[in-house]
């Protein structure tokens, strides 16, 4: 069926009179796809999630949304996006490798889990899932996927026994993540959690775990030695900092409020940038 | 292109205005607000980059089988089966 052949770009964005989207198997050839803000889509097809050419894909603030496809094998995808879609819960199977470099937004979906097959997204770089309350879990293969640079999980309250579970798993699997930037803000993290992001992930240079309860930064945090960025703002609770590896260059710190003078001395003696420490 | 520098209501016009521009390839319509569509579209064209786009579907035996680029945001699209209506389109085309 050689239909649409030339048929590259669709842009039907701020249609409110959509709510699902047809067999296009017919345009094979389709690159770009975009149908932001579509409120009362519901549905796609299945055929959209097996189109050869696929680069971009996004349907952002589709907020009655619920499931994109059950299955997808999208081999040229870089960019996937569902902001926004408040009651989408359902990430399709990963039928195959998909090993393009991958940015996906999904902030504030109703996601609780991932499947198994999300393996398959080897060329998976950045993902942003803030606010995503439901998630439950994130799985050690999802962790350590081999090209995933940044992960944001901001405000994933749930998620911070993924990373002791993960620890666990980790000593068997021996593998090493190659996370770079970690924001975990607003999670409810406890010193444990925090000890096992820092023990388990030793290529981050970016880490935000600002508006959490734990008390105290672990001492392996010191063998961080790609560490540039740290953001602890708003730990209220924040009482010890031991030291610090040699790679900081930026560390915030604002609102911390328990800190010990020995901890904001740590911070002081170490930093370039810290501003208003007890605002 | 039809892009009047302020925003323009159409209450009546020609729907079938395009039939005489079977040639058209490329049609860009802007800030103009139709209250109903076109009853015909050239099937030459490459790209319709339409804002508020008034129908709920394409016109009838409207297959534009060289178009790169559809360009419909803020449209009244239902895209129920649009292609389905094509397909029959090509049929009838092959036909004749």
């Amino acid at each position: 069926m050689q239909i649409f052949e030339d048929l590259t770009f669709i842009n039907l964005s701020h249609s409110q009179s959509i709510t699902q989207v047809p067999d296009l198997s017919g345009a094979k050839n389709l690159r770009v796809f975009t149908l932001d803000k579509c409120h009362k889509l519901v549905r796609f097809d299945i055929s959209i999630g097996f189109m050869p050419n696929m680069v971009y894909l996004s349907a952002s603030e589709c907020t009655e949304l619920k499931s994109f496809v059950p299955k997808m094998y999208l081999p040229s995808l870089q960019v996937l996006s569902f902001n926004y879609c408040k009651k989408f819960e359902h990430f399709p199977q990963v039928m195959q490798k998909m090993d393009k470099p991958l940015k996906i937004h999904m902030i504030s979906n109703a996601i609780k889990e991932f499947p198994k097959s999300i393996a398959n997204l080897t060329g998976l770089e950045y993902i942003d899932m803030s606010i995503c309350k439901g998630l439950e879990d994130l799985s050690s293969s999802f962790l350590l996927l081999p090209r995933l640079v940044t992960l944001k999980i901001d405000g994933c309250s749930q998620l911070g026994q993924s990373f002791q579970r993960f620890n666990e798993r980790h000593s068997v699997a021996n593998k090493y993540s190659n996370l770079e930037a970690l924001h975990f803000s607003e999670a409810n993290l406890s010193d444990e959690d925090v000890n096992a992001i820092i023990e388990n992930f030793p290529k981050l240079a970016y880490l935000k775990v600002s508006h959490n309860g734990f008390v105290s930064l672990p001492n392996c945090i010191r063998g961080s030695m790609h560490l540039k960025s740290l953001d602890v703002s708003f730990c209220r609770n924040l009482t010890e900092v031991s030291e610090l590896p040699l790679s900081i260059q930026k560390i915030d710190a604002r609102h911390c409020k328990s800190l010990t003078l020995d901890a904001s001395s740590v911070l002081w003696s170490k930093v370039l940038l810290l501003s208003a420490l007890f605002r | 292109m039809l892009h009047p520098p302020k925003q323009e209501k159409v209450d009546y016009w020609a729907y079938s205005a395009f039939k005489k521009m079977k040639n058209l390839r490329i049609l860009i319509v802007r800030n103009t607000l139709f209250s109903s569509g076109p009853s015909y579209l050239p099937n030459n064209l490459r790209l319709l980059d339409w804002k508020c786009y008034p129908s709920k579907d394409f016109p009838p035996n409207f297959y534009p089988y060289r178009i790169v680029d559809f360009k419909l945001p803020h449209s009244s699209m239902i895209l129920k089966k649009p292609f389905q209506v094509h397909l029959l389109a090509i049929r009838i085309y092959k036909l004749t």
